[in-house]
């Protein structure tokens, strides 16, 4: 079983983790975008100072949850289908976009804070 | 929870990055895999948090620190903010290595950082109190 059906085929089927696994990440991936979204909305109290430039990064965060969340749905077929083949792909890009963004996030509120 | 079958063959269909990151090795058990996922989403919240809690102090505690002050609890929360989501990405990275290598798990360094500057921000606040009540 192969493609794009073969996994929403698995996916349909479900697994036999009786932890939830799959679930449990879907989950805490969504609950990380949602704080990355609050924060991204923090960084508004600086339009005074800085103009539109402070939409920069909110809007710089939100494309990269949107990028993660477009993501996670092939993400949690993958797991279910993984959980039956006992073989997951490790999640390289997504870490990388999610450890990027906040780190970038933080320059940019560093910098707001020393030259504001 | 079944242990990872050291038995189990080494993943043919990583490519590129992913394969020069990773490492080579066996497909550790999925259920570590995605242990280790939600191990690194859990920092990466921690250092959303920090981040938050920086903006925060220097958006809303003006009428409470004095400037320096205000200036320097927001600098060290966003620092750590940083510490912690880049050591984040390291360790989950480390992990996954050693899991596909059957290795022991490599000793995290996020808790002596967290722990020194969570000590230094208590400092700080504990000096400002002292000084403000006397």
């Amino acid at each position: 079983m192969t493609g794009r059906a073969g996994d929403r085929k698995m996916a349909a089927i479900g697994h036999d983790d009786p932890g939830l696994q799959p679930e449990r990440t879907l989950l805490a991936w969504r609950r990380t975008l949602l704080t990355l979204i609050i924060c991204c909305i923090l960084f508004l109290r600086w339009i005074p100072h800085f103009g539109v430039w402070a939409l920069l990064p909110t809007i710089g965060a939100l494309m990269a949850c949107l990028l993660v969340q477009i993501g996670l749905n092939a993400r949690y077929r993958k797991s279910t289908k993984g959980m039956c083949v006992e073989r997951i792909p490790a999640p390289l890009r997504e870490v990388v976009v999610l450890g990027t963004t906040v780190i970038v996030l933080s320059l940019i509120a560093v910098y707001a804070v020393v030259f504001p | 929870m079944t242990s990872p079958d050291p038995s189990k063959p080494a993943a043919p269909d990583r490519q590129g990055l992913s394969a020069s990151l990773l490492g080579a090795g066996c497909e550790p058990d999925p259920r570590f895999t995605l242990a280790n996922e939600r191990t690194f989403l859990a920092w990466i919240r921690t250092a959303l948090a920090f981040l938050a809690g920086g903006i925060a102090v220097e958006a809303f505690t003006g009428e409470v620190f004095g400037p320096d002050l205000r200036r320097g609890v927001a600098l060290t929360l966003l620092v750590l903010a940083m510490l912690v989501s880049g050591s984040a990405c390291v360790r989950w990275l480390n992990v996954e290595r050693a899991m596909r290598q059957r290795k022991p798990l490599p000793l995290p360094v996020l808790v002596p950082i967290l722990s020194i500057g969570g000590a230094l921000v208590a400092a700080g606040l504990i000096v400002f109190l002292s000084v403000g009540a006397s």
